[in-house]
């Protein structure tokens, strides 16, 4: 069979499993596993379906995950502590009159979130369990408050530290530090185009964001008393963050670093005891379990879709792009969006750099600047559906609770759609104004 | 039948409630590496290690645990608004991708775990059970290649004890949820043990 | 005539130099000599497996062909640390090169594989070097440094005094940035250069603190299976690529460091000698524990001691 029918029958399936219910990771692993088979059924002596068992013992070994339960227990901790609340609180009674404004709040703490990890997962799972029963509880609309998350919560890799960026940087050769320098500049500006977009969208439709009624934003003693509620959260941030930059820590032991906040946190709420730690505990274990069954069997099929020649087709497809320099980006970037509806990013990476580098070297493209366009389209495909991690990860997490269970798959669906969009006019700034991503390491090594 | 099921799903409450602390070794494992840098100058030799190997079993114990409270995450757009008999015939008819990766991976975890602890036939006379050569302390590594087989037996099982519950609704008999899941929240204390 | 099609799952990341430089000429030039009759389907690393894995998947015929650092199987044969390269031991690329191909030390790692139904050639050897964020001037400035290592070297750098320890390559950049960690290796000036290190830690360390290898790894059953000229031709091409390999190796280290020299104002340091001791005296202790390991591993540190002697480094 043609690669080109063989990829259209297998993410096909993909749809057609994940429409039907089937638990992502058995769909993910399941394909992964036939079209293995398949595959390597050609050469008896091979035994192509030990790549599944031996994509398990990767991920264990993996040790940068391990930040992933730390920041979900740290979330856990804090839900229960009132730290939260208490924020949310705050940030109601000084910016209550502002339609939208909570969402706006919890995508700068999303920012925030982005510079103390190197990964996206966390961010999602953290916000989407202090975060939305708060503006639930308050009156927004699921689907603005989803999609903020969903939008916010995968800036993780594009404001340093990224992971991502690494891996990036480690396949093409660039500097690290330029590359790191570069994501700042477009993550402040997505942060800056969906805070406008949620602020525009609730001034017209005030019922997405509803502003607190005059009289009850509180006087001003109650304003002032709320203020000390951030004074918590700061002290997190500033302990994780102070260890990053001091040296203290690596990113991932930052991780415990913010378990540390957080229980601290919530012991001088006084709410720390065993039953807070307990119920924490288990449920960052089955909200961990769960996320890293997904990335194993997401591993899985992207090491199934490279068994069968997904790289030369898309070398194949390259070579009938006409529009020469700006037909070749808008033709990397659509495949890169729909790849990132189907595909993990490090399976994406692996599978189409090696394609495009040789495409983006002979063009001309800064590969730092490149770089920064193709993390802000892995970002994009975080929350691209039909598989998208943030989308399953928010989906766990309202299973999770039982205040959010009325929230369907299909909210989160199509909560993403309009931060799509903006995310996507985000990247057409950046490729039209290069100098967004490359005037902080143009004046950062600009000595070297 | 009934009794089996327990049995299995009880199994996979118990290690969840043992296991699920393990995140508390993490967090001061690498907590005590930030605090012995600042102290001492250097981290502890063997907390790395430790921690990944902890977190490498941690992380892919509870699949069953998992499924016994149907909590592999899905997507519900027309799934959610089947009936008990349309879900249960769905999730039969798609098992297939279930069964295939498991059938896959359990064997293939089994073969990597054996030739860890020197198992399997024409093995070299200096073969020793597989540690960690790379790192100062030389931590065995096979202890956690035989929790791969063992987490996927248990995601097996109670995938068996899943479709049996699906046979008996289709059948129009009578499931009994503490056995066959799905299991609720807080039932993990209620179940006979 | 047959076409036949390998597969090759590398340990370096695609579009990296070292897999531009050798893997991708290796294969270039294949296609070539057998004019299209065998070619090699490269895959950058993680593609099928990473790290230890691609023995495995070697092994099982999964690819026919891997490429990795002894040091990843170290369980696996005896020979694998001696083949690695014991830090401290030699100092320049023609006396390890001599020790794999002249004196037999490549062919003793063979016997050991073939338990294993996988075959050995040598793709080249490299330097390791150490790159630092503070200078170095007394044995006290070294043992209060945190350093970033893995393999042997951790052993071999906390025996000399310092506070070695295992940062994941993602890591890497981001400790040595923040001060997590004072110092790292990786490979030499070029391993340095492509992970940026120089951007954070200017001084660059000599002298070498030890040679390495990396390997081109077969499935036994996939090279039987080739018609006769083309294991033949296989065989010396891989053997003729490897001393062309190393000599340009060399040469790209001399111009890595001259530009990093050039670019980050990297400044070339030596050990002082109260480290100098420490790591000899570190270097006889990882020889004794390689003589320890069985197999032919008594045989190749007895053969790598001799050697020493005659180089005067012992
Ligand atoms: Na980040
Ligand atoms: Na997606």
């Amino acid at each position: 069979m043609a690669i080109e029918w063989k990829t259209f029958l297998f993410f096909g399936l993909l749809f057609l499993f994940i429409l039907l219910g089937v638990p992502l990771t058995f769909v993910l692993g399941g394909l992964s596993v036939i079209f293995i088979f398949v595959e390597f059924q050609a050469n008896p002596a091979s035994d192509g379906l030990y790549l599944v068992a031996s994509k398990i013992w990767d991920l264990m070994e993996t040790s940068s995950l391990i930040a992933i339960p730390l920041y979900v227990f740290m979330a856990m901790v804090l839900e229960r502590s009132g730290v939260a609340h208490d924020l949310y609180r705050m940030m109601h009674l000084w910016w209550g009159g502002l339609r939208g404004g909570l969402a706006i709040g919890t995508v700068l703490i999303c920012t925030i979130f982005a510079a103390m990890s190197g990964i996206s997962g966390a961010a999602v799972v953290t916000m989407g369990t202090i975060a939305l029963p708060q503006m639930l509880s308050r009156g927004y609309d699921a689907r603005l408050a989803l999609g903020a998350i969903n939008a916010g919560g995968g800036w993780g890799i594009l404001i340093p530290p990224s992971i991502l960026m690494v891996l990036y940087a480690l396949i093409t050769e660039v500097s690290i530090g330029k590359l790191f320098a570069a994501g700042v500049g477009p993550g402040l500006l997505l942060f800056a185009l969906v805070s406008a977009y949620i602020g525009i969208r609730c001034w017209f439709q005030p019922r997405l964001g509803p502003s607190l009624p005059a009289e009850d934003r509180g006087t001003w003693p109650e304003k002032f008393r709320a203020l000390r509620s951030v004074l918590l959260p700061i002290m997190i941030i500033v302990m994780v963050l102070g260890a990053i930059f001091s040296g203290l820590a690596t990113v991932t032991e930052a991780a415990a670093v913010g378990v540390l906040g957080a229980l601290v946190a919530s012991a001088v709420n006084r709410k720390l005891n065993t039953r807070l730690v307990k119920e924490a505990a288990i449920r960052t274990f089955r909200l961990t379990t769960l996320i890293t069954w997904i990335v194993f069997a997401a591993h899985a099929y992207s090491t199934a879709y490279t068994a069968m020649g997904a790289e030369s087709f898309i070398t194949h497809l390259t070579e009938q792009i006409p529009g020469g320099r700006w037909g070749a980006m808008l033709f990397m970037m659509v495949v890169l969006f729909f790849l990132g509806m189907v595909l993990d990013p490090v399976g994406i990476m692996l599978i189409t750099l090696p394609v495009f580098l040789p495409l983006v070297n002979a063009h001309g493209f800064d590969p730092v600047w490149f770089g920064i366009l193709f993390v802000v389209m892995m970002e994009i495909s975080y929350m691209t559906p039909p598989f998208g991690f943030n989308l399953f990860y928010l989906r766990s997490v309202t299973q999770a609770d039982p205040s959010m269970r009325h929230l369907t798959m299909k909210d989160i669906y199509w909560s993403v759609g309009p931060y799509t969009v903006v995310e996507l006019f985000g990247l057409f700034l950046i490729v039209l104004f290069p100098a967004i991503a490359l005037w902080l390491p143009d004046l950062l090594f600009s000595g070297n | 039948m009934t009794a089996i099921a327990r049995m299995i799903t009880t199994t996979n409450l118990w290690i969840a409630r043992v296991v699920n602390w393990a995140v508390l070794i993490l967090f001061v494992l690498l907590l005590a590496d930030v605090i012995m840098r600042k102290v001492v100058g250097a981290p502890i030799s063997w907390s790395q290690q430790a921690s990944r190997l902890i977190f490498g079993v941690y992380a892919i114990i509870g699949g069953g645990y998992l499924l016994a409270r149907r909590e592999h995450v899905n997507v519900d757009l027309f799934y959610g608004s089947f009936s008990k008999k349309r879900k249960a015939a769905v999730d039969i008819a798609t098992s297939f991708l279930f069964f295939s990766f498991m059938i896959v991976l359990l064997p293939n975890a089994y073969e990597m775990a054996a030739q860890s602890v020197c198992m399997t036939e024409g093995v070299p006379p200096w073969c020793k059970p597989e540690v960690d050569e790379l790192a100062i302390w030389k931590a065995p590594l096979w202890p956690s290649k035989w929790m791969i087989v063992v987490a996927a037996t248990l995601l097996l099982l109670q995938g068996i004890v899943k479709f049996a519950a699906d046979v008996f609704i289709l059948m129009g008999i009578d499931v009994d949820e503490t056995a066959f899941g799905p299991i609720a929240d807080g039932a993990e204390g209620k179940v006979d043990v | 005539q047959e076409k036949i099609v390998w597969k090759v799952q590398s340990h370096w990341p695609k579009a990296s130099a070292s897999y531009g430089d050798s893997l991708q000429v290796i294969a270039d030039e294949l296609a070539e000599i057998t004019n299209g009759r065998f070619t090699l389907e490269l895959h950058g690393a993680g593609e099928f497996a990473k790290g230890a894995e691609i023995f495995q998947i070697v092994k099982k015929g999964v690819v026919e062909m891997g490429t990795l650092s002894p040091g990843y199987i170290l369980g696996e044969a005896p020979m694998a640390g001696l083949c690695l390269g014991v830090p401290g031991t030699f100092r320049e690329p023609w006396e390890f090169q001599y020790y794999l191909k002249n004196m037999g030390a490549e062919a003793m790692f063979n016997e050991e594989l073939a338990y294993h139904g996988v075959v050995s050639r040598a793709e080249k050897v490299y330097p390791t070097e150490l790159v630092v964020s503070k200078e170095i001037n007394d044995a006290s400035d070294f043992s209060a440094m945190k350093l970033r290592s893995s393999g042997s070297y951790l052993k071999y750098l906390e025996a000399a005094g310092a506070a070695p320890q295992y940062v994941a390559g993602p890591e890497l950049y981001q400790s040595l940035a923040s001060g997590v960690v004072d110092g790292a290796h990786w490979g030499a000036a070029q391993g340095a250069q492509s992970m940026s290190l120089w951007e954070v830690a200017k001084f660059h360390m000599k002298p070498t603190m030890g040679m390495a290898m990396d390997t081109l790894i077969m499935n036994k059953a996939a090279i039987d299976a080739l018609p006769e000229d083309l294991r033949f031709t296989l065989m010396m091409h891989l053997e003729n690529r490897f001393w062309k390999r190393c000599a340009e190796y060399q040469y790209k280290e001399m111009t890595a460091l001259a530009a990093g020299i050039a670019d980050h104002g990297v400044k070339v340091k030596q050990f002082p000698q109260g480290v100098l001791d420490k790591f000899a005296e570190a270097s006889r202790a990882i020889l004794e524990e390689e003589r320890a390991k069985g197999g032919n591993a008594a045989k190749g540190t007895e053969m790598l001691v001799e050697f020493l002697k005659v180089l005067g480094y012992a």
